[in-house]
């Protein structure tokens, strides 16, 4: 934290060139530059720069007029669409910070965010659900046609004023929120074009990472420097084929992925690139497998796809360290401009080159810490002693080995914190939600990799000792675990235990859980079938359906509705039969919002309960 | 070489030529070419032909075989159905589920042109079902009752388009931009009326002769998606299911006489029923061509097991005022009920 206050407006006259400078004097500049340039634009709607200017302006006015000062939490919790990104600029720009906060998340967990961000003030849509009392609620409105006065500039703040506060996993069963700095957002886009990865030219940019995941604003945050922003929906994002469709009607140049997301598109983009239509891939989030990175190496080679690795934790605003996908091995680029990278043994101390440790990371980027949680933010971002300035670094919990050329090796995590399909999980915090479970005692979570199943989470627990209406099942533990976390915290496989194995040290013994059941005769697809059996009365109703109209025999809970065509005919007869069978009143439109049939059918019950 | 085509007429299945064996697309295309007078007698006579024992094993071949048979392409407008483009103008029929059947039709007989040759390919034959049955128009029209025939041709049929976002397809789908403009100036000199909802949701309303005459036999042919697309011919489940999210006539398709008098249920099922006593079928078999006249018959598909893959391209366009329409098409504005 330099703490330099920067001048009016946010823009330091004194600054170098190429020094960061908050990003909404930035957008000022793309304003004047290109007034009537595309600066936002989703599937309905598109906004100029001069739009966009005025637009955010009117709804800062509106959140200063509801009594939010600088410094201040405001939670928003839009659809993806022009909007959201109206939003997140108009709390920037009234000198507060952004609290995301995904609609489709449970209540218990929506609820639990804002009261932790202490967020008066909520963005959201006219038609809101359920909100904390006291919460004041704004919607986005869009200026007149006429707009005659000249907006109003943004509110003057310093590098460290607090610039959003994203949710992560936390390990004691509740999440945490990291609050970055409006500096070091501005240094992540100054080290991301230093580094050539942003063109130096503005360029047409599909967003398509979750706002609630931080390497949202590495692509979002572009429109500052006059990028056009394509806010990608939630079918685009979910079907090849419509993304696709996106990128080719809206040219867009560069696109950010998990390496997870990778193969669901990898046929349909490799196909584009063949024909000549290049894209930029940011990819980030977890580790780029192997294979993957051979393909995408070997793309970039051929002068098609050109893929970069980014790789960053929430703590240090999204990127830390970045390479172009090339040669033969996976790795971690050197650290961005402005970050120093420490690789450190167990008492701080430097390690070599090419020997493991835990990396470190200092610098501009590094978050003010974790909201309300002064203890936590203690361990975790400790005194810098290579700075010596009073400064901080941030322990990552990553294990690397940097080579001789400056990139590095990743490793693997040093606490138990994982990535599922490119969300950060701490398993402790699933645990401590199945141990809430009045009838469960104690409670383990791993990953598991099997050629089986993929990757999954599995729980293990114990029952108490009188449980009231006996031990509890699969299907109880996964409900009580859907009303408190998100769907991808949620266990595939729930197993009951006598009691948890434990090492000398009294802590559980997680090597030796056992292995999940599996299908020794190896046929995979018959042990995932059964894995994700349409479970309960809904699921089986919903499952009946696709499977009549599609003429499959097999239908499961983790299938897509986009995946298996997105037919209406489908939706049709989804909702006749809840009609008929639940007296359950809902829209086609429903079905097409939850794609995953799981999802449908916990959104279904959710509506029977409320009815 | 006019004495080489032989052609089996089964009941219930439609006129079929086996044809000579042949090396390759390109052999079997010169003598497709040595015999097309002779087909075209064929076709207008029979209203569909199909043609078995073709070395077409591949989009490429079929396309071999299309600019014999097809000379003059027409692209898919106003798009109705899912299809997916093979490139080269050849579309996959449909992309609708296997175990639907989709019902008979005259391809675009709600646009202004229309293709007057259709052409099916058998790259890949399904396991079970799944075959394209064809109907002649003739037929069908002397099958129904005369008070239904007088209102045709009398009215005319009315179809009315709402535009949904998921529901179907939506309009920068349909009318393929996305600019409201385009399709304004698409339905002016289309003649649909075209009204924007508050929302921005497009209804389209055009009006159509149901009765024409093909151009060049002069017969007169039923000729309409009336049945097809109206809410009698879905299933209770879903005619209800739409009706409640979409309203009474708020429902993706709509369609009435232009007489205003409402359609019964009872009235389409008689057209239903016409139809289905006209159907001719034969299951597929790789390389089975089948050729359509788009005036003088029908087409649909019956539901099918297994992978399936037919590839259809569209030709020889047909100008509506070429096939004396008993009513002149018209946009229709909306009226009261």
């Amino acid at each position: 934290m330099t703490g330099v206050l920067e001048g009016p407006h946010g823009l330091d006259a004194t600054a170098a060139p190429g020094r960061p400078v908050d990003l909404m004097s930035r957008l000022l500049q793309a304003v004047a530059a290109g007034p009537d340039r595309i600066a936002v634009r989703d599937r309905d709607d598109s906004l100029s720069f001069a739009q966009l200017d005025a637009a955010t302006a009117d709804l800062a006015d509106m959140l200063t007029g509801s009594g939010v000062l600088p410094g201040d939490r405001v939670a928003v919790s839009l659809p993806r669409g022009a909007d959201l990104v109206v939003a997140l600029l108009a709390v920037w720009r009234a000198g507060a910070a952004y609290v995301p906060i995904d609609p489709a998340y449970p209540g218990e967990r929506r609820h639990a965010m804002v009261r932790d961000a202490g967020a008066r003030v909520l963005v959201t849509t006219a038609v809101a659900g359920e909100w904390p009392s006291g919460v004041r609620l704004l919607t986005v409105g869009r200026p007149g046609a006429a707009v005659d006065r000249r907006p109003d500039p943004p509110f003057p703040v310093a590098a460290h004023a607090p610039a959003y506060v994203i949710y992560t996993s936390g390990s004691t069963g509740t999440p945490k929120g990291v609050e970055t700095t409006r500096g070091g957002v501005a240094a992540l886009v100054a080290a991301l074009e230093e580094a050539g990865m942003y063109a130096p030219e503005p360029r047409v940019v599909a967003w398509n990472a979750s706002v609630s995941f931080d390497a949202s604003v590495q692509q979002w945050a572009r429109v500052c420097r006059g990028d056009t922003l394509v806010v990608l929906d939630e079918d685009e994002r979910t079907d090849p084929a419509r993304l696709t469709a996106a990128l080719d009607t809206y040219g867009v140049q560069d696109l950010d992925l998990t390496p997870s997301h990778w193969p669901l598109l990898r046929d349909e983009l490799l196909a584009r690139a063949t024909e000549g239509r290049a894209l930029r891939l940011f990819m980030g989030g977890e580790p780029v497998p192997e294979g993957t990175w051979r393909e995408l190496a070997a793309e970039r080679t051929a002068g098609r796809l050109e893929a970069l690795n980014l790789y960053g934790p929430t703590e240090c605003t999204v990127d830390t360290a970045a390479t172009w996908i090339d040669g033969d091995t996976p790795h971690l680029g050197p650290a961005l401009p402005g970050v120093q990278a420490h690789v450190l043994d167990v008492d701080l101390r430097p390690v070599a080159d090419g020997v493991e440790g835990e990396l470190y990371l200092a610098g501009a980027q590094v978050a003010l810490g974790y909201v309300n949680r002064p203890a936590l933010t203690a361990t975790r971002f400790v005194a810098d002693p290579f700075a010596a300035d009073g400064t901080r670094m941030y322990r990552t919990g990553d294990k690397v080995r940097r080579r001789a050329d400056g990139a590095m090796e990743y490793l693997g995590r040093i606490d138990r914190q994982i990535k599922i399909r490119g969300y950060r999980v701490e398993l402790g915090e699933i645990e401590a939600a199945l141990t809430r479970h009045p009838a469960v005692s104690a409670a383990a979570v791993t990953l598991h990799h099997s050629a089986v199943s993929g990757e999954q989470l599995v729980a293990y627990f114990v029952a108490s000792a009188d449980p009231v209406d006996g031990p509890p099942t699969a299907e109880a533990l996964r409900d009580q675990l859907a009303t408190q976390l998100p769907q991808f915290m949620l266990p595939t496989v729930y197993t009951r235990l006598e009691a948890l194995p434990l090492t000398v040290n009294g802590k559980v013994d997680l090597a030796a859980l056992p292995a999940p059941e599996e299908n020794p005769a190896a046929d995979a697809e018959a042990a995932a079938d059964r894995e994700h059996a349409p479970e309960g009365e809904v699921e089986t109703l919903i499952a009946a359906v696709w499977s009549e109209v599609l003429g499959r025999e097999r239908v499961r809970a983790d299938d897509d509705f986009f995946a298996m065509g997105g037919h209406s005919l489908i939706a049709l007869r989804v909702v006749a039969r809840l009609k008929k069978q639940f007296g359950i009143a809902m829209s086609t439109r429903e079905v097409y919002r939850h794609p995953q049939l799981r999802d449908l059918a916990r959104h279904v019950e959710t509506l029977r309960a409320a009815g | 070489m006019s004495d080489s085509l032989f052609w089996t007429i089964e009941t219930g299945k439609p006129a079929t030529t086996q044809t000579p064996q042949f090396a390759d697309a390109t052999e079997a295309c010169a003598w497709l070419a040595s015999v097309h007078s002779e087909l075209r007698v064929a076709l207008h006579r029979h209203g569909a032909l199909y043609l078995r024992g073709l070395p077409v094993r591949d989009v490429d071949d079929f396309a071999k075989v299309r600019d014999v048979l097809v000379p003059q392409r027409t692209p898919y407008r106003e798009k109705a159905t899912p299809r997916s483009s093979y490139g080269n103008e050849v579309y996959s029929s449909t992309d609708l589920p296997p175990n639907q059947a989709i019902r008979m039709h005259n391809e675009n007989s709600y646009t202004l042109t229309f293709p007057g040759l259709l052409l099916f390919g058998c790259l890949t034959a399904p396991e079970e079902g799944g075959a394209t049955p064809v109907a002649d128009c003739r037929e069908v029209l002397r099958l129904l009752p005369a008070d239904l025939v007088e209102r045709m041709r009398t009215a005319g049929w009315l179809l009315t388009r709402n535009y949904s976002e998921h529901i179907s397809l939506d309009w920068r789908t349909a009318f393929a931009t996305e600019h409201r403009e385009d399709v304004e100036k698409y339905c002016e000199d289309n003649l649909l009326s075209c009204e924007w909802s508050d929302s921005g949701a497009l209804r389209t309303r055009q009006l159509r002769p149901g009765i024409i005459h093909h151009p060049e036999t002069g017969e007169g042919v039923w000729f309409n998606h009336m049945a097809f697309w109206n809410a009698w011919s879905l299933d209770e489940e879903v005619r209800e299911t739409l009706q409640d999210e979409f309203g009474v006539g708020g429902l993706p398709f709509e369609t009435a006489l232009g007489d205003g008098k409402p359609l019964t249920r009872e009235d389409i099922e008689t057209i239903n029923a016409a139809y289905e006593a006209a159907t001719l079928r034969r299951n597929w078999q790789p390389g089975d061509i089948l050729l359509v006249d788009n005036i003088l018959s029908t087409h649909g598909r019956d539901p099918f097991r297994g992978d399936r893959r037919i590839v259809v391209a569209m030709g020889d366009p047909v100008a509506l005022e070429e096939c004396r329409p008993t009513v002149a098409a018209a946009a229709r504005e909306e009226q009261a009920a």
